[in-house]
């Protein structure tokens, strides 16, 4: 670290792996999308996947054993993690831009000249909002008021010198984040049984193919923001965050999640409550 | 044995800026060779009339990976990942980048792009789509193969190794600044590299939204660009050109950055000519980047409206981009001119900058662009803006930096004369092309009328001159590593910070200690006796 407060990092392998993960996996399915190869390309698939879920799991655990273990995160590095996730979010909302740009320019945009206006297009059924949708919007939202009480209550774990005291803490920050994560799951179970029983597929032209991609890859966010909360969980539950410990993980974990949710909340406008036209049937405002 | 480990541990498992820097600039000379390859087979095809090539599908697929490589493969890896990699640790006296795990991904990630663009050009006949990509040509009805499927996974990993790249750009210079470094003292290349990987940030994941979408159509059944199912082709234009135009200027500012150091040191000046006005002129060129993507989709059948406002709001950029040239040519004002290879090329860059600024503010017109859109005019423009804007800033600023990294010197003479038949067979190359845009030439087709042989020919000579020059540089380098001329003391003035220190090339490490002496909080003071680092 010499005496510049920063991390000198060692030679770390994980980097070459994770890209050969990706070349692997991308070139993987390429094949698979034209039927190439047959039986060799579940195969290559399946390799090329664990290649880059070892390197990048193997990377996080550098982390923490960094972290945690030997200590190398001082305030400046902590700045830098902090910032620099929040800036990887920043990237991830441009990436729901285009889709939103998607779902706009066939509403209200140029499409919607040869829709005749109609939004749903006429054949296509919207989803009733004040049901399935809005019980998500919820749970989503709870979820998120959840992981931000466990935050404060990680943070009060790792300040607390008592040891009985602590304790409590991490048993609050434990059960806290615990149903935060237990209802991002029953979100998901929800969110996959609207789209089992949902009336148009991904297929069903313009709108069934942006709702679907803003939707589903909205799901993969969550997918991915409940992981990392699972992660914190077993790092909470391990001991990871006390004794002066800072909590950079989870930190970036809630706002992954705040994230997730804060997209929801445009989905279910512009994705639920619009196209019903928020009232049946009738317009609260005209374009 | 040992020696084989550690020589792969130090190449393929590196966290070191220096060394990351070294193989993007590998990288990249590579890349360019290969894209001046490309370039020459376009050219080949041009020099006479009728087919040279049988196939106009082969001509097609040189012309898109002519393009991809030079922009994804050349500018921005030697721009970003060679010189900002190298140099913002140095500037910044930090031991390191803020991730420098991440940087090492951002290479080998790049590296798989390449790999996966190559595999497109191999296969199925190729991506003969431009490098715009639009549907329905790039759709699976067009183009059934699986050239299109890898080249939409390799700018996917290009564009998340860039992502993270400008990432890690970003975090380094807004705040790993030590103390008495406020951000308005941050020397110009940090400052035009910063604004370059926020741009990166933004309109990156634009484009993989967009790419996404046209796998999905082409392999999952949806319609975004297909009538069919109500889609729209334009849907893809709008979202290809909001990231499109960000990336020129991803392109250029870095090469904004360079120059001003090149024509500061060159000029034996202190001081940038109004910095601090360069670098808002700099942040406006990012900001007003992002809202004028329509001026390349006038012809789509846009509203005339639409079309007034995308040229007012082209037609403002040139302002801040005339602070900057003639701040430029101000701090050259008065101070001693060196008679550097360097400053060849700084000189080169300001005229061939502004010129095709000049056909830019042209084509900036509306009324005028439906004439000249997707004829040699533009063509003309964007190689007057990258062949001789960015390929001379990326020249001098390795001319000017070619010591630090490897310490040892190219020969001056050589050097200036390999400028003077580039300077040649550049302009040779591309300004007939604004002549036979004028008269109507089509861009990426493969034939033309016999009467515009004359113009085609003389360019076609201008780019056979460009590649005896490209191997003329590559002689040069060459016998500077063999002949070893050491450098010793760098003749550059004081207030560039990335020559302090001791040897050339700088050592493995930097320094352990924070050379500045001041405390890191200390962001507010301003009890400067320094003027260190006051580009």
């Amino acid at each position: 670290m010499g005496r510049t407060g920063y991390q000198l990092l060692e030679r770390s392998p994980w980097p070459l792996e994770v890209a050969f993960g990706v070349l692997g996996l991308t070139s993987s399915a390429v094949m698979f999308f034209h039927s190439e190869m047959g039986d060799m390309v579940p195969l290559l698939m399946g390799l090329s996947f664990l290649t880059l879920l070892h390197g990048v799991v193997r990377w996080w655990m550098d982390m923490v054993f960094e972290s945690t273990f030997k200590g190398q995160y001082t305030s400046f590095v902590i700045l830098n993690i902090r910032w620099g996730f929040k800036l990887f979010v920043l990237s991830e909302v441009f990436f729901f831009f285009s889709f939103f740009w998607a779902w706009f320019y066939a509403g209200i945009g140029e499409i919607s000249v040869k829709l005749m206006g109609k939004w749903p297009p006429v054949g296509v059924k919207a989803i009733y909002p004040w049901r399935i949708p809005f019980l998500n919007l919820l749970l989503l939202v709870t979820s998120g008021a959840f992981s931000q009480s466990s935050k404060w209550a990680v943070k009060c774990h790792s300040k607390e010198l008592d040891v009985k005291m602590g304790r409590y803490y991490q048993l609050a920050a434990l059960g806290l984040l615990l149903v935060s994560i237990i209802l991002g799951t029953l979100f998901l179970y929800v969110q996959s049984q609207e789209y089992y029983w949902c009336s148009y597929s991904i297929s069903d032209g313009v709108f069934g193919c942006s709702f679907y991609m803003l939707t589903g890859f909205h799901g993969m966010h969550v997918m991915a923001g409940l992981i990392f909360l699972v992660v914190c969980w077993f790092r909470i539950l391990l001991f990871h965050f006390s004794y002066r410990h800072t909590c950079v993980g989870l930190l970036n974990a809630v706002y992954y999640w705040h994230f997730v949710d804060i997209i929801w909340i445009f989905l279910y406008f512009l994705v639920y409550l619009w196209p019903h036209k928020l009232l049946t049937g009738t317009w609260l405002w005209t374009f | 044995m040992l020696n084989t480990v550690y020589w792969f541990k130090r190449w393929f498992l590196s966290t070191n800026h220096k060394d990351i820097g070294t193989m993007y600039f590998m990288f990249s000379i590579w890349s360019g060779l290969m894209g001046t390859g490309l370039s020459i087979i376009i050219r080949m095809e041009l020099a006479m009339p009728g087919k040279m090539l049988e196939d106009g599908q082969l001509y097609n697929l040189v012309v898109t990976a002519h393009g991809l490589v030079m922009i994804f493969f050349l500018v921005m890896p030697m721009m970003i990942g060679g010189f900002g990699n190298w140099l913002i640790p140095l500037m910044l006296k930090i031991p390191d980048m803020a991730f420098a795990r991440m940087n090492n991904l951002s290479f080998w990630l790049l590296m798989g792009s390449m790999i996966l663009l190559l595999g497109s050009t191999y296969v199925d006949g190729g991506a003969g789509t431009g490098w715009t990509i639009y549907p329905p040509l790039s759709s699976i009805g067009y183009h059934s193969g699986r050239a299109v499927d890898f080249l939409i996974f390799s700018l996917h990993a290009g564009g998340v190794s860039s992502i993270l790249a400008s990432i890690n750009f970003l975090i380094t210079t807004a705040l790993m600044r030590t103390g008495v470094m406020l951000i308005l003292r941050s020397s110009m290349l940090s400052w035009c590299l910063g604004v370059t990987s926020f741009l990166l940030v933004v309109a990156m994941p634009v484009l993989a939204g967009g790419l996404t979408m046209l796998l999905f159509d082409r392999h999952f059944n949806t319609t975004f660009f297909d009538p069919v199912g109500l889609g729209d082709p334009i849907l893809f234009i709008h979202l290809f050109w909001f990231f499109g135009h960000p990336e020129v200027y991803i392109l250029i500012l870095p090469a904004f950055g360079i120059i001003s150091h090149v024509v500061k040191a060159g000029s034996s000046k202190l001081q940038l000519f109004g910095k601090i006005p360069m670098m808002h002129a700099v942040t406006s060129i990012g900001f007003l980047g992002f809202i004028v993507w329509g001026h390349h989709m006038f012809t789509v059948g846009m509203n005339v409206d639409s079309r007034a406002y995308f040229s007012t709001v082209t037609f403002i950029i040139a302002i801040p981009t005339g602070v900057k040239v003639f701040s430029w040519i101000a701090t050259m004002a008065g101070g001693y001119v060196k008679n550097w290879p360097m400053m060849y090329w700084a000189g080169g860059f300001l005229f061939l900058f502004t010129l095709g600024g000049l056909t830019g503010i042209v084509l900036a017109s509306a009324s005028l662009d439906v004439v000249l859109h997707d004829t040699y005019y533009v063509v003309a423009h964007f190689h007057y803006v990258l062949s001789m804007g960015a390929v001379f800033a990326m020249f001098a600023g390795f001319h000017y930096w070619y010591p630090l990294f490897l310490g040892v010197g190219m020969n001056p003479l050589w050097s200036k004369s390999q400028f003077m038949s580039m300077f040649l067979g550049v302009n040779t190359t591309f300004f007939p092309q604004h002549f036979l845009g004028m008269s109507g030439m089509p861009r990426r087709v493969q034939d033309y009328p016999d009467t515009m042989h004359g113009f085609n020919m003389l360019s076609s000579w201008g780019s056979i001159l460009s590649l005896m020059s490209l191997f003329f540089f590559l002689f040069i380098v060459w016998e500077s590593l063999l002949s070893k001329r050491c450098l010793i003391f760098p003749m550059v003035r004081h207030t560039e910070s990335e020559w302090h220190g001791r040897g050339f090339p700088r050592s493995f490490h930097n320094e352990a200690q924070n050379p500045y002496g001041m405390s890191f909080e200390d962001k507010t003071s301003d009890k400067t006796k320094v003027h260190w680092g006051l580009i």
